[in-house]
């Protein structure tokens, strides 16, 4: 009230001042002060009436209308249920809207994922494996040419972390004959061809599951080669071996993983 | 932190608020919309936006908020408008002829600028504290006591362009 220490000297209130006194916003000594001057200075009485009577009549002009008079909408009943039916209906369509999202969301991805389960055939690549290189002679194809089952078990081992240990197809009359890493999507494979004394081929293929799409174990038929797969650890596995032949029938039945326990 | 907003205390307060929104509006059907958007305001925001001090004060100050919204949203329309050659409406400037009629409070209190007409119903007709107009208003103390000198003073000179009654009198 930086006003009223102004004038604190001055005896004659200032204009605004005299609002404040009408107004009752005086300190008591200010307002005692101009009480005094009031017998003696009939100017300023006349200026506060002035301003009392003004006010008076602008309070009389603005009369507090009726409380009949308010209108139904201004109700704060009727006013509450209205924020709670556009709130309501606020989340009705975000609740809408997730959902729409949500069901085209999963059920998109569920499609996908369908799709690719219809179109995906488990260890395709070993079958292409078998096809690209089993069936070529020659020593070129593989990476370590090794008859002993030791030296590409220690190779398998440094390319892959506790593999499962080689098959021994012998007592079918497979022998290993040697062993190629091959990139696939899932990462580095490796194929390990058998040969028996006929020079027809089975190839061991082991390689990292992936992530996209898992499976168990199984047996797929290709044409005419049969690729047996099973899960193992960190690695799937598969053995393709040809159908055509009666030679592998014993050894498709010894490792068919459908008998085998899940691991 | 507050009481709760109950349905019998804002119905009490209602009746104001529809004055003081027409004060600042000067019609009836505006004035009754500031006021709906004033409770949903108050109400959606809630209790927790409402301290402990005076319901009324607390509701002017949220009704003059949205007033001076709804002003700066007119302003921006009216500036579209203009774009489109259509004039702004005349219809609340005084002409010639208003205050030659100014003869009511009322008519003279209703030419005064929306701030002064917004100060005096608080302070005259309200008898807020002129710290409560103060807050009520979102200005300064000092500015409130000069402006509301200004604005009894302009009342007072368009009141007094009416003829003369006091001089007849004490010719009498």
């Amino acid at each position: 009230m930086t006003i009223h220490k102004t004038t604190q000297h001055s005896l004659m209130p200032a204009d605004a001042e005299l609002h404040a006194y009408v107004d009752g916003e005086l300190d008591t000594a200010r307002r005692a002060q101009i009480d005094a001057l009031l017998p003696t200075h009939p100017d300023l009485a006349r200026q506060i009436d002035a301003i009392r009577a003004a006010a008076q009549q602008l309070r009389a002009s603005l009369p507090e209308p009726s409380p009949a008079d308010t209108p139904a909408r201004l109700d704060p009943f009727r006013i509450r249920r209205t924020l709670r039916d556009r709130a309501q209906r606020r989340m009705a369509v975000a609740a809408s809207l997730v959902m729409a999202l949500g069901i085209g969301g999963v059920g998109g991805w569920q499609t996908r994922e369908l799709a690719m389960r219809q179109n995906y055939l488990p260890m395709a690549d070993a079958v292409q494996a078998y096809r690209m290189f089993a069936a070529s002679e020659g020593p070129q194809v593989v990476d370590v040419s090794a008859t002993d089952p030791r030296a590409l078990q220690s190779w398998l081992d440094r390319h892959f972390v506790q593999p499962a240990p080689l098959p021994d197809f012998t007592q079918y009359g497979f022998r290993p004959a040697g062993g190629r890493l091959m990139p696939t999507e899932q990462g580095t494979a490796a194929m390990v061809l058998y040969r028996n004394d006929q020079g027809q081929t089975i190839v061991y293929y082991v390689r990292p599951p992936g992530n996209l799409l898992r499976f168990g174990n199984g047996n797929r038929q290709d044409g005419n080669l049969l690729a047996q797969y099973w899960r193992q650890g960190r690695y799937s596995y598969a053995v393709v071996s040809p159908t055509d032949t009666p030679v592998t029938r014993t050894l498709q039945q010894a490792i068919e993983p459908s008998r085998r326990d899940a691991t | 932190m507050s009481q709760t907003l109950t349905d019998d205390a804002l119905r009490e307060v209602i009746p104001r608020l529809r004055r003081f929104a027409l004060t600042l509006t000067r019609q009836e059907a505006s004035a009754d919309d500031l006021v709906q958007a004033c409770l949903e305001r108050a109400l959606s925001r809630g209790a927790a936006r409402h301290h402990d001090g005076d319901l009324r004060a607390w509701l002017f100050t949220i009704l003059y908020r949205q007033f001076l919204d709804g002003q700066r949203r007119a302003k921006r329309y009216a500036g579209v408008l203009a774009l489109f050659g259509v004039g702004d409406d005349a219809d609340m400037a005084p002409s010639t002829e208003d205050v030659v009629l100014a003869r009511s409070a009322l008519q003279a209190f209703n030419h005064l600028p929306a701030e002064q007409r917004a100060l005096l119903t608080l302070i005259t007709v309200e008898g807020l504290t002129y710290q409560e107009a103060a807050d009520t208003l979102g200005v300064a103390i000092g500015t409130i006591m000069s402006r509301l000198s200004r604005a009894r003073k302009a009342m007072r000179d368009m009141t007094e362009g009416q003829p003369a009654r006091p001089t007849v009198q004490v010719l009498k």
